[in-house]
């Protein structure tokens, strides 16, 4: 079960994910809501996953599809906020080299400003 | 203690080849978990890794043909817990299966469940049933507190 919040903060779309993204619950909606984002033309895509508790590969998967899409189309979009097993997951599946993640809301929003 | 004998116990669930099942499968594998000893923090990487084997039982090797069975035992014994995700599928050889680390694959979105079932259990190897059955058995040292990715 996952559940969702998306607001603007500094010019940056700000997709807020709790529960759990895995295969056939979550997954499509993450998909949808960043698609949803990038249909509206925003450039600046920043995913809280500090209230995700569990995620499978389904839910890796779609946080790679969402990397690789976004950056298609000129857009740029990182991580923040993520929990220990969160940054375990993608340090063991050595993502953790591919997508931009910040500690905090602050250094996140910080950062699209440089 | 988790390899006193009166802690031994298997327990078998048979269900029909649907994604519907797994968080049941999960639900199960958390009392289980409790009753043998597995250590609370490795829980939820143990739950990974079946989660990974059901889903691929029922997408892969049942190809979602809902009149399928998916069974899963969980059994332990010794100090140690197995757990035998089978389908009915046909198996695949295990060399097609590729490192999702190695650069060329790191952008692929999907490729990933069999790494992390190795990487959360401490054994995993792929089975042929007598029954002419695919099996993926996953075996996990109760003794062990610590999981791979806290020696990272």
């Amino acid at each position: 079960m996952m559940n969702h919040r998306t607001y603007e903060k500094d010019g940056v779309a700000v997709l807020e994910l709790n529960g759990s993204i895995t295969m056939g619950s979550g997954d499509v909606t993450m998909r949808d809501l960043i698609k949803d984002l990038l249909q509206k033309g925003k450039k600046r895509i920043l995913i809280d996953l500090g209230g995700v508790s569990f995620m499978d590969s389904t839910g890796l998967g779609e946080l790679v599809a969402a990397f690789t899409t976004a950056r298609h189309q000129s857009a740029d979009l990182k991580l923040v906020n993520l929990t220990k097993k969160i940054h375990d997951l993608l340090s063991i599946t050595q993502l953790a080299t591919v997508f931009e993640y910040y500690d905090t809301l602050d250094e996140a929003l910080a950062s699209f400003r440089k | 203690m988790a390899d006193a004998p009166g802690n031994d116990l298997k327990v078998t669930i048979k269900v029909r080849s649907h994604l519907r099942y797994t968080d049941l499968l999960h639900t199960v594998l958390g009392q289980v978990a409790r009753l043998v000893g597995l250590p609370p923090e490795r829980l939820d990487w143990v739950a990974l890794a079946l989660r990974e084997a059901v889903n691929n039982a029922v997408l892969h090797g049942n190809r979602n043909d809902f009149t399928k069975w998916v069974e899963v035992e969980m059994e332990s014994s010794g100090g140690f817990l197995a757990i035998r995700v089978w389908d009915e599928g046909q198996g695949f050889p295990p060399e097609i299966l590729s490192d999702p680390r190695r650069p060329e694959n790191l952008f692929k979105p999907n490729g990933r469940g069999i790494f992390l079932i190795r990487q959360f259990t401490d054994g995993a190897e792929f089975l042929k049933g007598p029954d002419g059955r695919f099996g993926l058995s996953m075996t996990i040292d109760l003794k062990k507190g610590e999981t791979k990715e806290e020696s990272l």
